[in-house]
């Protein structure tokens, strides 16, 4: 079938869902590209992928909309109704096929068996599944950009909405991670990407790894940890029966595992003098654009800058490669068979060559530290706690136990490379808070003072 | 009257509880627990729910070590009884449907058992070979020494005999020699004794250790294994429906190889005790992370078919980090040691509820956790009531005073003048027999012992508990541990707050969408399982066990009358 795609309703129905970047009135779907069929709708059951461009004022975008055309509605999906399409063929009610089992079913077919498309190939790695073309699957409903499906126990599709011509870089870095000898991640399976042949450009969908079942992730640990310390006033952080600190050593132990896989499966680069003045020219360009958002970093402004002139004037080389870019607690996860570091998409806002490139790994581990300030801090936001000093106490501990599990050797150098990047970071989180929960923008503000100071 | 189950599986789905004689009950007024006092207090173990006895070695001994120090395997020590007491507790205890499992100790004896003194003054007799002598005191270097404290070596001369003798324990109970047929068959007779008197099984201690190879560490050699698998096939030929429980103090990993073979359900022991399950459970409370459960559940194997682990909370012995192999203590003391109340804690010498600062909140919570997670619960005597200890009697013997009966003198346990008993009775005030005694407890139908006896009969009355598979489900919560025990359609699904907060967790329930949970302690329906996440709140300390029923659509729901 080939009729033109209407989607009167689409509009309403991205402007609804939690991955999707603007809000109704700020957007139009500038153009809508089906790919094959996976399924006919004359049987009832029409699946396939529409690649959806929105326009927005910031610039284009291209949404993947797996979509279920039905002849008949299904009320226990309502929730998933993109809108009706009238065709010569008949009305389809269409839903969004990640709500819709039987199409859930439809897209995880094609995993097995021979390709059914031209225009789409469904990659499998050699690691072994233990699901078949008829496993159900189930939704999770706590992604933010993205949506997953839990394929039987053991398998979880993660379906990228927002996607950028070329590798995925989450796809791209499970590729080259996950295999024998590598804990530290989840499995990847396979994935699913648009075929280049028609001239299209490439774009990773969808991924498919392993499920990791009795997982919690490490934010709610780290929080775990710090509620037990608050409420024992008497107890120091060392002797709290909640203490964190073994396991923020071993989550810094699996950090180096995972940077070390990374510099063996990605390029490297050594920096030294001139590309430090680069990094330190960035964050001073980002720090002037974010005094200009928030007032009240100016009196922070100076202090700052002689950080990154000392960053600037740093006479070492710097050992730069891939590294995750986003790593915070909630992108790790604490199994009964230890840390696993997930979602390598980097900061999803930035672009594509932004995310995969070289940097040095003391900007996850600067991202890490500036977690722990906030798993400590929030808790006292949260509950009206004065008792600053309590939580100060848990982020030393486990601050110290994370780098040492790492590995960090913290001579001059190392440092201030370091406590650039988290200022950087906190500088982002002053901005962030000032226009999200102006309430907590005392958090990094407080940080970025300890950490200039 | 009721009548033992006929199933040979039986101890798959028994409640076990450990009774020491000498503490229980004292019929003859001497001050002494003795098994005519046990009989009096079977009705009381019916009552509570108890499908097994588990009663440590009652042996003449020296009792230089708490009776495991047998002089004379096939005989009652004189203060607790005579063998025709021994068949009087067992007869009532079958007639009321409790069986009855006793402590064997094969790998060594007492010095004071015959065998030694005739193997020390006459090498050449029929005893001379009984036990392991050597010239020189460096042979099987590789053992280590399992009691630091007390003792140097492995060996002990004996001026008797001129040679040094083998033992693996105190230097006062000499190792047996395996090698030697004759005590190979001795060990049969032995055992053959009170199987023909009618005894469930046997707890066998120290299994271990029984034979000693040059240049190994002494320890689950191939041999023992082959000598347990021959006491099975005697016991299975002869005794059938019969268990032999195995205390092997090891890593699940080692432990399950006294199991035996695989294909056959188990050729070795029925059961072992699973001991890293106690010390992870206080470990998940302290650190309100159901990490610790977690991950040993998941790293131990699975057992033949046939088989089943024991667990426990507390019994007679401390138990210590020092007593689980090299590999789990590293883990251990890496992890969880650097606390130091979590040592003071972990080198147990006390009861459960003073351990727990007598919070009836956590015990409660742990008993949920014994009588749920996969294994055949073992009780220790007096727990059921939140019995204290008395930290200053020497040894062990501070966790082993005089059961709590009544508020009357000697709390019921004895009519001799309370300084002849053989330990006093606590009299603290807040575990003193004044307050907590099972007079008391029966009283109250709030009382732990009625809350404890409602939860057997909940864990009897779903073979799940006994036999069912074990899914952990994870979770939102770091702090709530949440599994399913699943057998034949039996679903109970146990969530356990291990944190002293009040928790939400949300569960991921998708495998029984549509099913209505019911809470088993009151029978309560909670909302109906559905596509979402499934959320719960626990009170600090909560736990809740569900039953997962049938699938319910709106048309199966409510009373008929409101249907249409």
């Amino acid at each position: 079938m080939t009729e033109p795609v209407q989607h009167p309703h689409m509009t309403d129905y991205l402007a609804r869902q939690r991955w999707f970047g603007a809000s109704v009135g700020r957007f139009t779907v500038s153009a809508v590209q089906p790919l094959s069929w996976l399924s006919d709708p004359l049987t009832g059951l029409g699946v396939r992928i529409e690649l959806v461009t929105v326009t927005t004022a910031n610039g284009r975008h291209v949404y993947n909309l797996p979509l279920a055309y039905r002849s008949e509605p299904v009320d226990s999906i309502g929730y998933g109704l993109v809108g009706m399409e009238t065709w010569d063929e008949g009305d389809f009610y269409v839903y969004d096929a990640m709500h819709d089992p039987e199409a859930r079913t439809v897209l995880m077919n094609g995993f097995f068996g021979p390709p059914k498309v031209a225009d789409m190939v469904f990659h499998r790695t050699g690691i072994e599944i233990d699901i078949d073309a008829d496993t159900p699957s189930v939704a999770l409903s706590v992604d933010q950009s993205n949506t997953s499906i839990i394929v039987g126990e053991t398998a979880l599709l993660k379906w990228f909405r927002r996607v950028v011509p070329g590798r995925n870089p989450d796809v791209e870095v499970h590729q080259a991670l996950s295999g024998p000898g590598s804990d530290s991640v989840a499995a990847l399976f396979g994935w699913i990407s648009t075929s280049n042949a028609d001239g299209l450009p490439g774009y990773d969908l969808a991924m498919l790894q392993r499920f990791l079942r009795t997982a919690t992730d490490g934010w709610e640990s780290a929080r775990t940890s710090v509620r037990d310390l608050l409420a024992d006033p008497e107890l120091a952080a060392s002797e709290a029966g909640g203490d964190f600190a073994g396991d923020a050593e071993r989550l810094g132990a699996t950090t180096a595992h995972v940077h070390e896989l990374m510099a063996d499966s990605f390029p490297t680069e050594i920096w030294a003098t001139e590309q430090l003045g680069a990094l330190a020219e960035r964050l001073r360009a980002r720090l002037t654009a974010a005094a200009a958002d928030a007032p009240m970093l100016a009196p922070l402004v100076p202090r700052i800058e002689e950080c990154y002139d000392a960053l600037a004037r740093l006479d070492m080389a710097v050992h730069a490669q891939r590294v995750h870019g986003d790593l915070h607690l909630g992108q790790t996860l604490r199994t009964t068979a230890g840390w696993k570091i997930i979602d390598f998409e980097g900061e999803p806002a930035a672009p594509l060559a932004e995310r995969t490139m070289l940097d040095t790994p003391a900007r996850d581990l600067a991202g890490m530290l500036r977690s722990f300030d906030y798993a400590a801090h929030s808790v006292l936001l949260q509950t009206g706690a004065d008792t600053l000093e309590r939580a100060e106490e848990w982020v030393a501990r486990n601050r110290a136990a994370f780098l040492s599990g790492y590995g960090f050797v913290p001579d001059e150098g190392a440092t201030i490379v370091l406590s650039a990047y988290e200022i950087d970071k906190a500088v982002y989180e002053v901005v962030y808070e000032l226009h999200h929960r102006p309430d907590w923008v005392t958090l990094p503000l407080r940080a970025l003072e300890r950490l200039v100071s | 009257m009721a009548e033992l189950e006929d199933d040979a599986l039986w101890f798959k789905r028994a409640v076990f509880y450990e009774v020491l004689v000498r503490s229980f009950k004292d019929s003859s007024g001497d001050g002494v627990g003795d098994l005519k006092g046990l009989t009096e207090k079977l009705d009381y173990l019916q009552w509570l729910g108890v499908d097994c006895l588990w009663l440590p070695p009652f042996f003449p001994s020296p009792l230089r070590d708490g009776g495991y120090d047998v002089a004379d395997y096939t005989d009652v020590a004189s203060d607790i009884g005579t063998i025709d007491d021994f068949q009087g507790v067992l007869d009532t205890a079958h007639a009321k449907g409790i069986r009855v499992i006793i402590d064997f100790v094969m790998n060594h004896t007492s010095d004071a058992h015959p065998w030694f003194q005739a193997s020390r003054h006459d090498p050449d007799g029929p005893y001379g070979d009984f036990y392991v002598w050597s010239d020189t005191d460096d042979a099987y270097a590789g053992a280590r020494v399992i009691f630091v404290d007390t003792e140097a070596s492995n060996w002990t001369w004996d001026p008797v005999r001129h040679q040094y003798f083998w033992h693996r324990f105190y230097h006062h109970q000499p190792d047996l020699n395996f090698d030697n047929p004759a005590v190979r068959d001795a060990m049969i007779e032995a055992l053959s004794f009170w199987l023909d008197r009618g005894i469930d099984g046997f707890r066998l201690d120290a299994v271990p250790y029984l034979y000693e190879r040059e240049g190994t560490d002494g320890e689950n050699l191939p041999e023992t294994h082959e000598f347990l698998r021959y006491v099975r096939r005697y016991i299975d030929e002869h005794y059938p429906g019969r268990v032999v429980l195995a205390e092997a103090n090891q890593w699940p990993a080692d432990v399950v190889d006294y199991f035996g073979d695989h294909a056959s359900g188990g050729d070795e022991c029925h059961m072992c005790f699973h001991f890293p399950v106690m010390p992870r459970i206080f470990m998940a409370v302290r650190r309100e992370s159901r990490y610790p459960v977690s991950e040993i559940m998941e790293q131990t194997p699975d057992i033949p078919s046939n088989c089943q682990w024991g667990i426990f909370l507390r019994n007679h012995d401390e138990l210590t980090l020092e007593m689980v192999t090299d590999e789990d203590r590293d883990y251990m003391w890496g992890e969880y040691a650097s606390d130091p109340r979590m040592k003071a804690n972990i080198g147990i010498r006390r009861r459960l509820a003073p351990l727990l600062d007598n919070d009836t909140n956590q015990i409660e919570l742990f008993t949920a956790l014994l009588l749920s997670l996969p294994g055949s619960p073992v009780l220790y005597y007096g727990d059921e009531i939140g019995m204290g200890d008395n930290i200053w009697l020497g040894d062990r013997d501070g966790v082993r005073t005089p059961m709590q009966w009544t508020p009357d003198r000697n709390a019921g346990f004895s009519p001799a003048t309370p300084g002849k008993l053989s330990l006093p009775v606590i009299m603290d005030p807040v575990f003193g027999f004044q307050a907590v005694n099972v007079e008391a407890h029966q009283t109250s139908n709030s009382s732990l012992l009625h809350w404890t006896r409602r939860m057997i009969t909940i864990r009897k009355q779903h073979r799940a508990f006994g036999l069912g598979s074990f899914h952990d489900l994870g979770g939102s919560n770091p702090s709530v541990l949440s599994y399913i025990r699943e057998h034949e359609g039996d679903v109970m699904l146990c969530v356990n707050n291990l944190s002293r907060f009040p928790q939400p967790v949300e569960l991921d329930l998708h495998a029984y969408v549509g099913v209505q949970p019911i809470e088993m302690l009151g029978g309560v329906d909670f909302p109906r399982i559905g596509d979402l996440p499934y959320l719960l709140t626990l009170a600090g300390h909560g736990f809740y066990w569900f039953r997962l029923g049938k699938r319910i659509t709106p048309d199966t729901e409510g009373p008929p009358e409101a249907r249409a």
